[in-house]
């Protein structure tokens, strides 16, 4: 990939969706695309933000 | 009469009304109901033009104003916005469009009594972006986008440049505002500076001319309102803005007009959206636009672009497939032919065909094809006789011509704006019969015989257009 992503569950809807790795460490709230719910990745269940392997 | 979207839909309805699907039922457009019936469509490999004639807003309300989708979805209804032939909808139309973006028709300024988007404004309380019917396009996008054009002026030359912006509503009067253009960011890099807010104008809703001549690959701080009117094949009708007159001259023809102001240093979060790859665009921060006044006609039509699917590709294949032949054209001179391929998304493939004078050239015009478009992932170049715009004759050339071990070269670490896997690394691929040893040829009915049998006259009961296992 050219730039790197990471995966966050929703802690409302557990809905999942991905965002861009600048806004990995919480300098922004999320906005859940499902239920519009607004959170820190570090509130989120489920994150997979594994580093791109070349 | 001065062109519009309205003069283009009559256009087509007239000359091609099989083109013109039109669906009367309300539907709700923040509920998918645009994006699954062009689906559909899609599915079926059926690309018309889609009016929507009924619609709700973003509240829930019945709107006045209706929709248009598929605009640009075939190239022969590209080549009818540009008064071209549509039987030369390939390559000649791609040259056709590198002609026009060289050129330019001065702008002409009219009053606000003469502007038809000016019938109904918009301002203060009266102001609410969730009274539009924007298209939500797919599922995990955050939410509604408006997909159209775009406005913003260099404060220090005074120009216009016009490009396609994404809009993400945010409140009655914030869009965030997601840009990839960058003139657009270079102009906003130049107000923020100043510590000062950026003057923005949505435009949706206009001739498709319009919309072409907006992505003309035109140098920046070039007029590109008088770039459009080369498209238009008249001058673009303008008509001063609400919020600053005179200062920022808009689109009188256009369907809506959003004007705002992007604040200096604001950013918030907009994406997913479903973009030109057709993956999402990862959520992200981006800029603010503080809405100041909406202007529109009696029951304007929302323009809308169905985001990578068709339409979306032929926007951005058919200009740099002009650009990229004339370039290269100029630098080799055996170049016959350039396609950007829907399979790429008319974004990062592109095939080149060449008539081959020596071992190792074809390498040469796909680095040369790579320095021009810094989006391209995939560059194949095939022989003279291969069709760029058959891909199954393209790759019939790849898989019989290619060797994988000399023929494919990869270069890493080139920059890309798209997130495919591929990213930074390139990849050229000589698909052209090699010239320096012995090697078998492709099959030819000769020209004599094809030349003397006319194939309607020779058939005397008719065969279908498809055979064989489907």
């Amino acid at each position: 990939m050219a730039e790197r992503i990471f995966w966050v569950k929703c802690p409302g809807c557990e809905g999942r969706f991905y965002c861009d790795y600048t806004l990995r460490f919480d300098v922004a709230k999320l906005i859940c695309p499902y239920c519009q719910r607004q959170f820190f990745p570090s509130e989120s269940p489920d994150i997979d933000d594994r580093p791109v392997h070349v | 009469m001065p062109k519009s979207l309205r003069s283009f839909i009559e256009q087509v309805d007239h000359q091609h009304p099989e083109e013109l699907a039109i669906v009367s039922r309300t539907i709700d457009p923040d509920n998918y109901d645009v994006t699954a019936v062009l689906a559909h469509l899609t599915q079926r490999q059926q690309f018309p033009m889609v009016l929507f004639q009924s619609t709700r807003d973003l509240l829930g309300h019945d709107s006045d104003m209706r929709i248009v989708s598929n605009v640009f979805a075939s190239r022969e209804r590209i080549a009818d916005a540009l008064d071209f032939p549509r039987e030369k909808s390939a390559m000649p139309l791609s040259l056709e469009y590198a002609r026009l973006e060289r050129s330019q028709i001065p702008w002409r300024a009219i009053t606000r009594d003469e502007a038809p988007v000016k019938e109904i404004v918009r301002e203060g309380e009266d102001l609410d972006v969730n009274r539009l019917p924007i298209v939500r396009h797919f599922e995990m996008d955050l939410s509604s986008v408006i997909t159209m054009g775009a406005i913003m002026k260099d404060p220090e030359t005074g120009l216009y440049d016009v490009s396609f912006i994404k809009g993400f509503p945010k409140g009655p009067r914030k869009l965030g505002v997601s840009i990839h253009s960058p003139h657009f960011d270079r102009i906003l890099e130049h107000y923020e500076s100043r510590g000062k807010p950026a003057p923005f104008v949505h435009i949706i809703g206009h001739h498709p001319a319009f919309y072409l001549g907006a992505l003309a690959l035109a140098p920046y701080n070039n007029d590109d309102y008088a770039t459009i009117g080369s498209f238009l094949g008249e001058p673009l009708r303008l008509v001063p803005s609400e919020t600053w007159g005179d200062e920022f001259l808009v689109p009188a023809d256009a369907e809506v007009i959003i004007e705002g102001e992007i604040p200096p240093g604001v950013r918030e979060v907009v994406d997913p959206f479903g973009e030109v790859t057709r993956h999402y665009q990862a959520q992200c921060l981006r800029p603010v636009l503080n809405v100041t006044a909406i202007t529109h006609r009696h029951n304007a039509i929302f323009q809308d672009v169905f985001s990578g699917h068709q339409g979306h590709w032929n926007l951005g294949g058919i200009p740099k497939e002009g650009s990229v032949f004339n370039v290269l054209q100029q630098k080799f001179g055996n170049i016959r032919a350039v396609h950007l391929p829907l399979s790429g998304c008319a974004r990062f493939a592109c095939y080149i065909s060449i008539d081959k004078r020596i071992e190792g050239e074809a390498k040469r015009i796909g680095i040369g094809a790579l320095a021009e478009y810094w989006g391209f992932n995939w560059v194949v170049l095939v022989d003279k006789e291969i069709d760029v715009f058959n891909e199954q004759d393209v790759l019939w050339a790849m898989m019989t011509n290619v060797d994988p071990k000399r023929d494919i070269d990869v270069i890493q670490n080139a920059y890309t704006l798209f997130d495919t896997a591929a990213g930074y690394t390139k990849l050229i691929i000589d698909a052209t019969r090699p010239l320096d040893r012995p090697f078998p040829q492709m099959l030819k009915v000769p020209d004599d015989a094809m030349n003397r049998i006319d194939i309607d006259e020779w058939i005397e009961r008719r065969v279908p257009s498809q055979t064989g296992p489907r």
